[in-house]
């Protein structure tokens, strides 16, 4: 790797970093859920500062390459976040249903008090 | 005894008022609730128009939702048999004392008004049959009991059900699957027969397209039911 190649790399990291940060602190996204994207930035600064990793990595996996043993581990990393986020969002779904149910029936509780004071 | 009808509605402006009408006449001693799910044409206004006593849900949630709500509504308010009953108008509210007597004599936990024991009424198109012979092929060999209409929407339950339903229900294509899933529980569930007729207005809820991931899904939700037997 170049130092070219790795002062690009940290460039870009950084500004990831940057985008991040601002939408935590904007609170669009909420800090548990940064926790991955923060560990994968530090994973990939290592990786970055210490090209030796990566070399390392790739032999202890039993892969040619290192661009595959890289293109493997984003794979995996984004297979287990999107799973987390699907079961994030059945839990939601069924939290929201609840909801909707108990706001109607509420609601024609209250509907059929009125009614009662009325009369 | 308590008894209720739980009607769910989407888009069912011109059938809703009538199918009140038929439960008010043709079944005495019933209670009915319309669960409206959220319709995007005039069921609500028709509803408080006609003074018909009703449950409106603020956000669309598929069939599943509706008639869980109405199964909430049946538990809070002490209700003892609580049937499902479409709003568009293909259910006979004739049956309905009927099959609650058949409920109370038989100590089923749930009754299921079927089109094919007499095989008499509208019998749905030939695609469909063939559907829903799969369906009780399916629950047979995993349940090891015969349900010859496991898609009918006329299903009757008492207490004990109103109270599982109202804690869990699936959210879309309900009927095999939570009929299996009680079968497996060893709950009683029997068959009576009825007819129903041909929809007068309003669309099925499912396409013809949405026909086989319907079948996929269905088989797949029983399936993953057996497995937590």
């Amino acid at each position: 790797m170049t130092l070219r190649l790795q002062i690009i790399i940290g460039i870009m990291l950084a500004a990831l970093l940057l985008l991040i940060a601002g939408a935590v602190r904007a609170k669009r996204l909420e800090f548990r859920f940064s926790l991955p994207w923060l560990f994968l930035l530090v994973a990939l600064l290592m990786m970055d500062i210490f090209p030796g990793i990566v070399d390392w990595l790739t032999k202890l996996l039993g892969i040619e390459l290192p661009i595959n043993m890289l293109t493997f581990c984003g794979l995996a990393f984004s297979f287990v976040l999107i799973f987390s986020l699907t079961t994030s969002i059945s839990r939601l779904n069924e939290r929201q249903k609840k909801l909707v149910q108990e706001i109607a029936l509420l609601k024609k509780q209250l509907e059929e008090y009125e009614k009662s004071e009325d009369d | 005894m308590k008894k209720i009808a739980i009607i769910p509605a989407y888009n069912e402006e011109k059938s809703i008022v009538q199918v009140v009408r038929d439960i008010q006449e043709n079944a005495p001693g019933f209670d009915y609730v319309v669960i409206n799910d959220c319709s995007t044409d005039g069921t609500r206004e028709v509803c408080r128009e006609n003074g018909l006593n009703f449950v409106d849900l603020p956000v669309n949630l598929g069939i599943g939702g509706a008639v869980q709500t109405g199964y909430r509504y049946a538990q809070e308010r002490g209700y003892d048999i609580a049937v499902q009953f479409d709003g568009d108008g293909q259910h006979d509210a004739a049956y309905l004392n009927e099959m609650a007597d058949y409920l109370v004599k038989n100590q089923c936990d749930m009754v299921i008004g079927s089109r094919f024991i007499k095989k008499e009424g509208f019998q749905s198109s030939y695609m469909r049959q063939v559907g829903i012979k799969y369906f009780s092929w399916l629950i047979r060999l995993l349940t090891g009991q015969m349900i010859t209409d496991a898609t009918s929407g006329m299903r009757m339950v008492g207490r004990d059900l109103i109270d599982a339903f109202a804690a869990d229900y699936p959210r879309d294509y309900p009927e095999p699957e939570s009929t299996a899933t009680m079968l497996l529980k060893k709950k009683k569930i029997e068959e009576y027969p009825v007819k129903m007729r041909a929809r007068t207005e309003g669309v099925s809820s499912i396409s013809p397209l949405k026909s086989v991931y319907y079948m996929i899904k269905v088989s797949m939700a029983i399936i993953l039911v057996w497995t937590r037997r």
